[in-house]
């Protein structure tokens, strides 16, 4: 079983990538509405895939995503930026952040679950 | 049935979600805008006010363009374009500006409530057109082209640099951050104690705290430094560090809060926290203790004028409150410096569905140096 942490300070906005990912095989999730909570879920228990929104209350997606790089044992978990921003600055910088990949809100629900399969299968 | 239409017929099973969701935001809209209207033309605006707003109303522009309610997305857009010029002082808070949020939070009830009622949405053109009349000429986005938010400290200006709004030098960085240790040792897993007053943390204040901690000082307030360690008991018992973030919201205003890891893997919350006038403010009430003490924090007074030239001292003229545990000084570092670039260098596809203005960005698992 394959655990997903959704990273959204919106809980409607969760629940829709919950939907979207529900229909791959063997997941189970977890959820964080802050920043800080993502950094306490991952210390208290591992996941496989984190998918992350970057406006949130006290702590920014993109320094969630730095501190996982800086630190070894949350490096190589796989995070998916899910943002309104759909600039090409903020996509680099997430990607430069660490991001493995950059998705934007709208999302198309089979393009987010695919991103997540591959991801999952290839970490 | 197209992708598109396959997918708004996916979420708009969430419109319920939706609509409670909004009511929630434009709720706090409505009070947060009636504050802040007693900042017009002032040469400073309530930063967490415009904080909260901007959090709304993106959400708000998030929520809606997921569900397909364009007019409400627009608006909503348009009013974080001008609180975002306000929190960065690049605009003052005008009569005029105050009128157009009023008017664009009035109108995107209008519109989510169309949708509700499944009734045609209102015509947003003039709103729109009066939201953008406001703002500077270079701070006008389109929607789909630019959606610039906050910045993450990491981007900011140094600690120490000299705010032009007000002519002030803010403390000297003393040392840069350390790394994190590297040998073993074993977390204390007691309640309350893993926080290691001997160790003092390093943290980096984004401009936007940088600045609440001004406004705080000039109102003499005290500030606290506390730090929550969370495990396993603890979030079994309900405490993690939402909760904590809840109740220190109730003992004053969060200026700031960073995770911190510490040797042997666990990791320690920091939260930077202002609180009533200092002169009659000199600890927390029994019933704050208690719950403190309950949701294992340690706490002590903000050092900040350490900062200052290293005396210890506030530098300030803060009056220092009682001392309810060891002291921890904080040193005001100057950022990390960027991670190096992505070996092979990151490799981003763009690719822009019109019709749904979907932006999908991807890079490949080697380009990010993943193992």
């Amino acid at each position: 079983m394959k655990k997903i942490l959704v990273v959204d300070d919106s809980s409607t906005m969760r629940r829709m990538v919950k939907a979207s990912l529900q229909k791959l095989a063997e997941v189970k999730f977890e959820e964080a509405s802050t920043g800080l909570e993502a950094i306490e879920r991952l210390v208290l228990s591992p996941v496989d895939l984190m998918v992350l929104d970057l406006n949130m209350p006290d702590m920014h997606g993109l320094d969630v995503l730095k501190f996982m790089r800086e630190h070894q044992i949350y490096r190589n978990i796989p995070v998916i930026v899910l943002t309104t921003r759909n600039d090409d600055s903020s996509c680099v910088a997430a990607l430069a952040a660490g991001a493995s990949r950059y998705m934007t809100k709208p999302f198309e629900t089979q393009v987010l679950a695919a991103q997540a399969n591959i991801l999952l299968t290839y970490k | 049935m197209s992708t598109d239409e396959s997918n708004s017929t996916f979420f708009a099973e969430f419109l319920d979600d939706y609509f409670a969701e909004s009511d929630a935001h434009m709720t706090n809209a409505r009070r947060n805008l009636l504050a802040l209207e007693s900042y017009v033309d002032s040469d400073v605006v309530e930063l967490g006010l415009v904080e909260e707003l901007l959090r709304s109303f993106h959400t708000l522009k998030g929520l809606s363009g997921m569900v397909g309610v364009r007019e409400a997305e627009a608006l909503a857009h348009e009013m974080e374009s001008y609180l975002r010029t306000l929190r960065e002082e690049k605009a003052r808070l005008s009569s005029e500006g105050m009128d157009a949020l009023m008017a664009g939070a009035q109108m995107l009830q209008q519109a989510i409530a169309a949708r509700k009622e499944q009734s045609p949405p209102p015509n947003i053109e003039a709103t729109i057109a009066r939201l953008q009349a406001i703002l500077p000429p270079s701070e006008e986005p389109p929607l789909q082209t630019a959606h610039m938010e906050e910045t993450p400290a990491e981007v900011e200006k140094p600690v120490g640099s000299t705010s032009p709004e007000n002519g002030r030098k803010l403390p000297q960085p003393i040392t840069p951050s350390p790394p994190p240790p590297a040998q073993a040792q074993e977390p204390n897993p007691v309640r309350g104690s893993t926080a290691d007053p001997s160790v003092p943390p390093s943290i980096v204040l984004n401009n936007v705290e940088k600045e609440k901690l001004h406004q705080a000082r000039a109102q003499s307030k005290a500030l606290w430094h506390f730090q929550f360690a969370p495990n396993t008991e603890l979030a079994n018992q309900g405490i993690n560090v939402n909760t904590i973030r809840t109740h220190l919201q109730e003992l004053g205003e969060i200026i700031h809060a960073s995770p911190r890891m510490v040797s042997g893997g666990g990791i320690v919350f920091d939260f930077i926290l202002s609180q009533v006038e200092a002169e009659t403010q000199t600890d927390f009430d029994p019933t704050a203790k208690e719950i403190i003490s309950q949701s294992g924090l340690t706490y002590s007074p903000f050092e900040e004028g350490l900062g200052d030239g290293g005396t210890g001292g506030r530098g300030d003229g803060l009056t220092a409150p009682l001392l309810p545990c060891t002291p921890a000084p904080l040193l005001l570092c100057t950022p990390a410096p960027p991670l190096p670039p992505a070996p092979g260098g990151a490799t981003c596809h763009q690719d822009k569905n019109e019709s749904s203005e979907q932006c999908s960005c991807i890079v490949f698992e080697d380009a990010i140096g993943r193992n």
